[in-house]
């Protein structure tokens, strides 16, 4: 007569599933968290690289950048809102020559002088198609291209290098 | 005397290999440095531009615990072709030459280069280039020649020096 004995060594298949279950929502709690941290690296990286940086909550860019979450994952900036929000948005991302030697319509720039003034150099934005509060405006020929920022590509250069993180911490 | 610091010298070796290999196969084409001189340069004039920037760069360590490290540039190329064609062969061409590219440092006397020494190899995984289209979202009539035909390649590479 053959007799055995059965000794459990290791995780149950309930625990091995149990614990598969939680690495699962611990990564993806991971994954969450390193959207809202591309999100912030998208924003710190356009605001340090504004040529005019505009009074505080006064940038449709930086106001419409938002992250969605999804089942599957996470995206940042809607492009159809960011056409309509924000429509100069690949400019500042790309550059553009666009509106180079072209007169810009009247305007003024706020705040500071109506008129570019060397003791405000990069301090205001301007409005164009708006007088100031005293009906002056100034118009100018744009002589320099927009820079490019390269915010996006930037953000997906720093993202690729925080997965790599993630991925080698978690498959230790 | 002096030797230029990493960036600078990755950029300088980047510009002097695409502008060999540009030069060896197209006559109206110009290699340059950042965008804004060229791009505006490049309203008045008909040729077709490339540029070439160094962007962020991160940083790989040696070996667990070694303050030594290999760095991983991003590196951007903008195309301003003189035509939607010239504009798809310029990309492709420039992510064909995008293998492995000899590292230079140069050497500065008063100001200027005056000569340069092989220092490495610049590597890139093929897996790493990007290229996309730009499109503006603007009235392209309002657009110069170069800014209609513009196209974006992007890579991560690696400086196989340890600094």
């Amino acid at each position: 007569m053959i007799r055995t004995k059965v000794i459990q060594k290791g995780a149950s298949p309930k625990q091995i599933i149990y614990n598969s279950v939680k690495m699962d929502l611990e990564f993806k709690a991971r994954v969450d968290a390193l959207g809202q941290r591309a999100l912030n690296y998208m924003l710190e990286t356009i605001n340090e690289n504004l040529v005019r940086p505009s009074p505080l909550g006064e940038s449709n860019l930086l106001n419409n950048i938002k992250i969605e979450y999804f089942d599957n994952g996470w995206g940042i900036g809607n492009i159809s809102d960011l056409k309509s929000k924000a429509p100069y948005f690949l400019a500042l991302n790309y550059g553009s020559s666009a509106a180079v030697g072209k007169r810009v319509p009247p305007g003024h720039f706020s705040p500071g002088d109506p008129a570019p003034n060397k003791s405000e150099f990069r301090a205001g934005r301007f409005y164009p198609g708006q007088a100031d509060g005293e009906g002056k405006t100034y118009s100018f020929i744009v002589e320099k291209p927009i820079q490019p920022i390269d915010y996006i590509e930037k953000t997906a250069n720093w993202l690729d290098s925080e997965i790599d993180k993630l991925i080698n911490t978690w498959s230790k | 005397m002096g030797i230029l610091r990493p960036t600078r010298n990755l950029e300088y070796s980047l510009i002097e290999y695409f502008t060999t290999e540009v030069n060896a196969a197209w006559s109206d084409v110009t290699v340059g440095y950042a965008f804004p001189e060229d791009s505006a340069t490049a309203l008045t004039r008909p040729k077709a531009i490339i540029c070439i920037r160094v962007s962020d760069t991160n940083y790989l360590e040696v070996e667990i615990g070694s303050q030594l490290r290999y760095r991983e540039p991003l590196i951007i190329i903008d195309i301003f072709a003189s035509g939607d064609t010239q504009r798809k062969d310029l990309k492709d061409f420039i992510t064909s030459k995008l293998t492995s590219i000899t590292y230079y440092e140069y050497i500065v006397t008063n100001g200027a280069i005056t000569s340069k020494i092989a220092a490495g190899k610049i590597t890139i995984k093929p897996s790493d280039i990007k290229d996309v289209l730009i499109n503006l979202n603007v009235d392209k009539n309002s657009l110069s020649t170069q800014d209609k035909n513009r196209h974006r390649v992007t890579t991560k590479m690696k400086l196989n020096k340890v600094e």
